[in-house]
């Protein structure tokens, strides 16, 4: 995350404070006041308790349950809790006893370092926080879209380890200062902090004993450290003057925002009645273009990485990313063009997650193309950009690929959310064709809702983008692991999300489809271009649509003869085989005989 | 003559308000298809013909709803999908289009002009911008 303060800076700099007495070997220089030193060290303990608590209740985001079996892990957290209280109490020296100590000057050296820990705690603690919000109910709940993979088992285990790591060097740092001769304090305190200090070396074991059971993964402590705040870095536009590495910060920056917008339009999804044409059209495009711009810039780093590592796995690997890019961009494309057979009744509004993924494909467009002034509108003929520019050193290869990481991580979730848009838009009636006949207008409106059919059409191209998308994100996780890209913190996060939250839609397998006529004879022609072959798909559906129309047209002379034999050659046969595959309700009437027309009854005279 | 430049006489030969109406939507569907066709990842067209498409489709919409426009129009539904390119090369795609445009916001802008119906002229306003903008998207911005 280029320049944001993330969680570890401040888990750093508390350990910075807490080490720089006992490792340094620095010896007290006496006559402190051990008192002072007991409730600073109280105060941070607080600050841990209130970790702990975090971890037990996940941010505050769902209550205890009863639990049939206690896992070492829940144990640990219980015990934490257990210790850091107790050490907390030992701690709590009575006002009075402060009076009792004439003649001892304020700590300096143990105190401030403790207050300087705490301090620090807090702030990482408000960090993580950031994650969450208070519903108007006053109940918890996620306010951004890393709280699923903060409030997940296995992150909360790694909070819990952390906690219990300071904690150990809290008891360093006590044990040297109670030992030390210089110190001054009466009994009381001195014996305090040393049964605060067991507490805090007990809750360790308790959480070691845990680990020892479920080790805490590396990776998971990674994405602890790594995790930013939920503030978003300020919507910018590419300037004239940015180079790659501002470009590349540029797009991971765009992608978070988009991102957020995604997972907002998901957890509190607008009314059917908010949904535009006007929308999803542009969500299309843009992910269409930043499908493009992703497989431009994953070529160029294909072309280095092929020179550092001609015989290694990630060579392999980014070159079968961009072909996985390609087919996200074609299946995006699809959609666009799906989207391009419907209109909505209220149009021109945009979603602000649409207009967030404007600023990513202009992003990646400007870092791909070596024009300093190329935007979406700039019309044609724009040259990409050299691989020797984009990726100059081995060094820059992991931080390409963690750019595209970021912006392709996107388009899975941009999949699900324009999806349930429109299904939603649909199931309202507000997805809308134009009627083009009398005998689809039972309304008298020009436009009538869409048939379930086409409706569905359009959710399969949906989820194939969907599918699409997630291929090329997983492509992209195995990639930045093997180059030790930052962005692999993504992977860890969607796992972590993934473990404790269930998919809001079901993928549907993509409907399974016989090769059509066309589309056929294309494939044995040798043609190999998804734009030809996509072309020779449409050219089948329209001669299925048309054999269909006929067929349910008023006064054709068809007479019911069995769909097999309505063509006296292979070609028309093939057309109806896949007309009666599909799952179009028409199709049965192809199989059927039409009745004849009922005689009126003679007139009797 | 190609389906372009057919749409485009259409349009201009187009008697009254309806007819004209109409036949800015097939333009527009016409434009659309052709714009689609040639949508191809390594042309250096492809922004622009992606980003195009979906202005394309917006001011066929607009026309959808204009009150005057006769209905039903006895079209297929799915036209885009049906037909390969008109032009040859996606340079003379984009030119067609780019003429096509033309007229339609020459054409547009006289019927907003005397459209009698509040909610006509609203939609041959909406439709033309849609076409300055493809028109701008594919002549180079």
């Amino acid at each position: 995350m280029p320049g944001r303060v993330t969680f570890g800076d401040f888990l750093d700099g508390a350990r910075g404070h807490l080490s720089s007495g006992a490792s340094s070997g620095r010896v007290p220089t006496g006559g402190e006041d051990l008192r002072d030193g007991g409730r600073a060290v109280r105060r941070v303990i607080l600050v841990l308790a209130r970790y702990a608590q975090d971890v037990a209740s996940g941010f505050g985001t769902w209550s205890d349950e009863p639990r049939r079996q206690l896992s070492a892990w829940d144990q640990a957290v219980a015990d934490v809790l257990d210790e850091l209280d107790h050490a907390a109490r030992h701690l709590k020296l009575s006002p009075a006893s402060i009076r009792t100590n004439p003649g001892t000057r304020p700590s300096s050296g143990l105190a401030s370092r403790m207050d300087q820990a705490a301090s620090q705690l807090r702030t990482g603690r408000e960090l993580l926080d950031t994650h969450f919000e208070s519903a108007p109910d006053g109940t918890r709940r996620q306010h951004s879209e890393w709280a699923a993979a903060v409030a997940s088992p296995t992150l909360r285990r790694a909070l819990l380890a952390e906690i219990a790591s300071v904690a150990q060097q809290v008891a360093d740092e006590v044990d040297q200062a109670v030992e030390s001769p210089g110190w001054r304090g009466t009994l009381g305190p001195r014996r305090a902090l040393n049964a605060a200090s067991h507490c805090l070396r007990v809750l360790g074991d308790s959480v070691l004993t845990a680990q020892e059971h479920e080790l805490v993964p590396a990776s998971h402590r990674d994405l602890l450290y790594d995790m930013p705040a939920s503030i978003l870095p300020p919507r910018r536009l590419p300037g004239h003057e940015d180079d790659i590495a501002r470009l590349r910060d540029g797009v991971i920056d765009s992608a978070q925002r988009t991102s957020r917008a995604i997972w907002q339009s998901t957890v509190e999804p607008a009314s059917p009645s908010a949904v535009t044409i006007t929308s999803l059209r542009q969500m299309a495009s843009y992910a269409v273009l930043t499908s493009h711009h992703c497989e431009i810039l994953l070529r160029a780093a294909a072309d280095k990485a092929a020179i550092y590592f001609p015989t290694q796995d990630p060579s392999h690997a980014i070159g079968a990313a961009v072909d996985a890019a390609a087919r996200t961009r074609e299946s995006w494309l699809a959609v666009a063009r799906a989207l391009s057979h419907f209109t909505t009744d209220k149009r021109g509004e945009v979603t602000h997650a649409t207009r967030e993924a404007d600023g990513l494909a202009m992003w990646t467009g400007r870092l791909a193309y070596e024009d300093p002034e190329w935007t979406l509108t700039s019309g044609p003929a724009h040259e990409p950009r050299s691989a020797r520019t984009l990726v100059p050193a081995l060094a820059d290869i992991p931080r390409i690929v963690a750019t595209v990481h970021h912006a392709i991580d996107i388009l899975e979730p941009a999949a699900d959310a324009e999806h349930d848009q429109a299904r939603a838009a649909a199931k309202d009636g507000r997805l809308l064709v134009p009627t083009v006949s009398q005998r689809q207008a039972d309304s008298t409106q020009p436009l009538t809702p869409a048939p379930d059919d086409r409706v569905a059409d359009l959710l399969n191209e949906y989820q194939v983008a969907a599918q699409a998308a997630a291929d090329v994100t997983a492509a992209m996780s195995g990639i930045a692991a093997s180059v030790a890209s930052p962005s692999r913190v993504l992977t860890t996060a969607r796992a972590a999300a993934g473990a404790g939250r269930q998919r809001h839609t079901v993928r549907a397998k993509p409907e399974t489809r016989r090769p059509g006529l066309l589309e056929t004879s294309v494939h044995d022609l040798g043609v190999t271009s998804p734009w030809l072959v996509q072309r020779a798909v449409a050219l089948d559906r329209a001669s299925e649509q048309l054999i269909l129309d006929a067929a349910a047209e008023p006064g054709t002379g068809y007479d019911g003869t069995p769909a097999e034999t309505l063509g006296q050659s292979a070609s028309t046969a093939a057309v109806v085989r896949n007309i009666l595959e599909s799952a179009d309700p028409r199709a049965a009437a192809l199989l059927q005989p039409r009745r004849p027309q009922q005689e009126l009854p003679e007139r009797e005279p | 003559m190609s389906s372009i430049t057919d749409a485009a006489r259409q349009l201009r030969d187009a008697a009254d308000l309806p007819g004209a109406l109409q036949a800015a939507r097939h333009a527009f569907e016409e434009m659309l298809a052709e714009i689609q066709s040639w949508q191809e990842p390594d042309s250096p067209l492809f922004t622009a013909f992606v980003m195009a498409a979906g202005y394309a489709a917006d001011g066929r919409d607009a026309m959808l709803f204009a009150p005057s426009r006769p209905w039903p129009s006895g079209q297929p539904g799915q036209p885009a999908a049906a037909r390969g390119p008109a032009e040859e090369t996606a340079e003379q795609a984009a030119g067609a289009v780019v003429g096509l445009c033309d007229v339609l916001v020459s054409r547009l802008g006289q019927l907003a002009a005397s459209a009698a119906g509040h909610d006509d002229r609203e939609a041959c306003l909406e439709a033309a911008k849609s076409a300055r903008v493809v028109r701008d998207l594919l002549a180079g911005g």
